[in-house]
């Protein structure tokens, strides 16, 4: 009778533990999804004001037509991805670097580096990729605990049997702001 | 003989007693001294309740309390500096208590924002221990930091804003022995009690921390008061 209660006990418990990991499980991988949520609102944001930007550089630079076609079409491009963040990693590294280059010519015209919304957009696509930089951190670190749980005994048995799997981290090149923010070349 | 062993305990305790009395006040007397040389205020109580403000340092123990107040302006940033102490009870089985009491330095800094509450402790035995059963505090991307920093906040969200590579490599090099504390529209540095002279360092410890918040974070949450 004792040895039937010690079972019964033992196995009650084990059942709480898997209730426990497996609800656990699906609290951190809503948080996962709403962490990624936050990029999502992010990039779209900075897509927002890629237009605006091109416009208004165009206005003193027509002539850079191949770099600003090169930004319009890594955009779209970005636009487009809505994969997983892999995917969107791959598809956000053009944009990057063809926004660098963008802010490299706008430095080859003074009147465009005065000009009031050309300052006001770089101050906001600077303060979009700070929240893009602190979401996607925000991100990984969720993404990490949740990997860790899906690897760790005993969660990985509670992950195996019911589909848990790792999530993939996102990364993205942070040059933007650099660029964005660097100090006005002077030249004699 | 009695009385005699009677005297030598009570001229001994007097002893003790005097020369921690002249030590407080030659403490006294150099934090004064120090406030003055700096422009800051000095005060021997806590007039502006410092011991108010919500950090987690200020709840602890079950006694607690500041003395040698000093506040002004610190390199433009508002701030005020005191002694801070605590004390714990225990009990052993035959009914004797105890009082232990722990001493620290602390600066607190006014800044012109409302934080949400974070702690950034080094990491000890007792927190390693705790990360290696599972019990992880608040992880970034740099192991270094991770191994040398234990991070908590009710809001996680935040401690990635106010964390980032630049806090982080700033606290790796210039954090030293000091933790901190940020709370509301307070930034809390704190260490073992030091020597006066090692009050420079806090205070520097304070102004550095604010310094280098992420502009992301004065953006969404306030200003730095400076």
């Amino acid at each position: 009778m004792i040895a039937l209660i010690v079972v019964l006990v033992v196995v009650v418990l084990l059942v709480l533990g898997g209730v426990v990991s497996y609800n656990r499980f699906v609290s951190q991988r809503n948080t996962v999804r709403s962490s990624w949520a936050n990029i999502d609102t992010e990039l779209k944001r900075r897509y927002d004001l890629i237009p605006n930007l091109v416009e208004t550089v165009k206005g003193y630079a027509s002539h850079e037509r191949e770099t600003l076609e090169a930004v319009t079409q890594a955009r779209a491009a970005a636009v487009a991805a809505t994969g997983t963040p892999a995917e969107q990693s791959a598809a956000e590294a053009p944009l990057v670097g063809a926004l660098r280059q963008l802010f490299a010519v706008s430095e080859r015209y003074p009147d465009l580096k005065a000009n009031q919304n050309f300052l006001s957009l770089q101050a906001e696509l600077a303060n979009t990729e700070d929240r893009l930089q602190a979401a996607r951190r925000f991100y990984n670190a969720n993404v990490q605990d949740y990997n860790r749980r899906v690897q760790s005994f005993p969660s990985a048995l509670v992950a195996r049997q019911f589909g848990f799997k790792d999530e993939q981290f996102f990364e993205l090149d942070p040059a933007v702001r650099a660029q964005a923010e660097q100090p006005p070349k002077v030249e004699f | 003989m009695g009385v005699l062993v009677f005297l030598v305990v009570l001229v001994g305790i007097a002893a003790v007693g005097y020369w921690q009395w002249s030590n407080k006040q030659k403490r006294r007397e150099a934090l004064g001294a120090f406030a003055l040389t700096h422009g800051l205020s000095f005060s021997a109580a806590d007039p502006g309740g410092l011991l108010d403000i919500g950090f987690h340092l200020f709840g602890m123990g079950q006694g607690r309390g500041c003395e040698n107040v000093m506040a002004g302006s610190w390199q433009g940033l508002p701030v005020r500096q005191a002694d801070y102490w605590y004390w714990t009870q225990s009990t052993d089985s035959k009914g004797h208590t105890t009082r232990s009491y722990s001493h620290f330095s602390v600066a607190v800094a006014d800044v012109t924002a409302w934080l949400p509450a974070l702690r950034l402790e080094h990491e000890n035995l007792f927190t390693r221990l705790a990360d290696h059963v599972g019990m992880h505090d608040i992880e970034f991307e740099s192991d270094d930091f991770n191994r040398s920093w234990n991070v908590k906040a009710d809001d996680r969200e935040f401690a990635f804003k106010l964390v980032d590579a630049r806090m982080m490599a700033w606290l790796q090099q210039a954090g030293g022995a000091v933790c901190f504390e940020v709370y509301g529209g307070n930034v809390l540095v704190y260490s073992k009690r030091l020597r006066v002279e090692g009050i420079v360092t806090l205070l520097e410890a304070v102004k550095g921390f604010v310094d280098h918040v992420p502009k992301l974070v004065w953006n969404e949450y306030g200003k730095a008061a400076s």
